[in-house]
């Protein structure tokens, strides 16, 4: 009886040994299958953050370009007289005009985020920049609809007083060929307008380069998270 | 004893490499199973693209182009407008007013791809790169078309209504009535002339996106075929 007892306890050990190291054989290929998927997705991320930066940097040159123009008007905007037609034209178009359309790719973060790869970036870091960064994102958008909405309010303005000549625009796409063709002075209220305006202006700057300093940090993360 | 060791030894080696195929055949299925699903939605897409996202451009460039055509007759001419018939004008102002586009994509097949995970099977890396970028510009296309919407065509489309008079009928193929004689002040307004030249500006933008758009979802379609096979 105790020889049945232990052949059988045997018996037991080496099928439950067996299938335990099969099932730990096939958990351990499953596992380097994700984690070359997830660093597959990772490089991809990679290329689109360098891809969001050249972005960052024209919509920052855009933005600036406009805080310069509405600095002009600001200390100009009651003797506009005393400058050329064309250089009053040229600063109230891209004052009055210039707004950014951000378009990022969040297609790589999508699939990671949905096929559950994400789970297996160890860095908790990086999780949470990514997330952060593309809820950031939405928030630029929404920036950049509050300026639209200042385009279009100095939109009559702009078609009583400045005429575009041609179709020449700056190296970012922006008509400047224009002429003022109204009073000597700027109203007020359109200098008002252009005030609120300066103010989304840098709110958008701030946080690109926020964007900037943490799509850097982020970078480096995931480098390190491929190594 | 040494017997019994080498038994189990064997039944261990047996059981292990019995559960263990087992696996392994089960891995090899599944992943055909999901080459097949993989290549079922890679075709769908190939469908999507050839059939309907290249026509649409396509049909979009040529809209866009007649919208610039027409107002560069008017920058030409609208100095002149004495000189000219005031249907030719009627034309040029219904064109120009008129002409907008709305890309309509289908993104399901890309999207069904993308959240069932079966895109990481696709071995191509340029290929997933190019799918991703495409949907990602479809979406920033649809964007400026919104704002050439918005901010021109309302406008532009408000000054045709109050100076223009349908004379026919039929349209043409974009839904543009054949004849239509512009009644208006014969110096148009300045605030006409500043949106039709800023929408010109982003007309000319968009054909070029959309141009690149072409020769990239061509390139796409290559990249399939070759996958697919």
């Amino acid at each position: 009886m105790k020889k049945y007892y232990i052949r059988y306890a045997l018996e037991f050990l080496v099928i439950t040994l067996g299938v335990t190291l099969s099932f730990f054989m096939e958990y351990r290929r499953e596992k380097q299958y994700k984690e070359q998927l997830k660093e597959q997705s990772l490089s991809r991320v990679l290329q689109n953050l360098e891809i969001d930066n050249e972005d960052y940097g024209f919509n920052k040159a855009a933005h600036l370009d406009a805080l310069n123009a509405i600095r002009w008007i600001d200390q100009n905007h009651q003797n506009v007289s005393n400058f050329h037609p064309d250089t009053t034209g040229y600063y109230i178009q891209l004052a009055a005009f210039t707004s950014t359309t951000f378009y990022d790719n969040q297609e790589e973060y999508r699939s990671l985020q949905n096929s559950g790869l994400i789970e297996f970036i160890e860095d908790e870091e990086i999780v949470i920049g990514l997330q952060n960064k593309y809820v950031t994102h939405e928030y630029m958008k929404h920036l950049e609809d509050e300026i639209d909405g200042f385009v279009e309010r100095l939109k009559p303005y702009r078609h009583k007083n400045v005429y575009i000549n041609s179709e020449k625009t700056n190296v970012r796409g922006y008509p400047i060929d224009a002429t003022y063709t109204g009073d000597s002075e700027i109203p007020l209220e359109v200098v008002q307008a252009l005030h609120e305006k300066r103010w989304w202006h840098e709110l958008y700057l701030k946080r690109v380069d926020e964007l900037i300093s943490g799509d850097q940090l982020l970078i480096k993360e995931i480098q390190l998270e491929l190594e | 004893m040494k017997k019994h060791y080498i038994r189990y030894a064997l039944e261990f080696l047996v059981i292990t490499l019995g559960v263990t195929l087992s696996f392994f055949m089960e891995y090899r299925r599944e992943k055909q199973y999901k080459e097949q699903l993989k290549e079922q939605s890679l075709s769908r897409i190939y469908e999507n693209i050839s059939s309907n996202d290249i026509p649409d451009f396509e049909l979009n460039i040529r809209i866009h182009e007649m919208s610039i055509r027409s107002a560069e007759w008017i920058f030409e001419h609208h100095n002149q407008f004495t000189e000219q018939m005031r249907d030719s004008i009627g034309y040029h102002v219904m064109v120009v007013s008129n002409m907008g586009t709305v890309l309509v994509d289908n993104q399901e097949e890309y999207r069904s791809l993308q959240n069932s995970g079966l895109i990481e099977l696709i071995a191509n890396e340029d290929l997933v790169k190019g799918l991703q970028n495409k949907y990602t510009v479809h979406n920033f296309i649809k964007k400026i078309e919104d704002y050439n919407n918005e901010m021109f065509m309302q406008n532009l489309q408000s000054f045709a209504r109050l100076n223009m008079l349908i004379l026919s009928k039929e349209s043409t193929e974009f839904y543009l009535p054949v004849r239509s004689r512009y009644t208006g002040d014969l110096r148009l307004p300045d605030s006409f002339l500043y949106d039709i030249r800023l929408k010109t500006n982003i007309d000319k933008q968009y054909i070029g996106l959309v141009q690149q758009r072409l020769l990239q979802d061509r390139n796409i379609l290559d990249q399939i075929e070759t996958e697919i096979k």
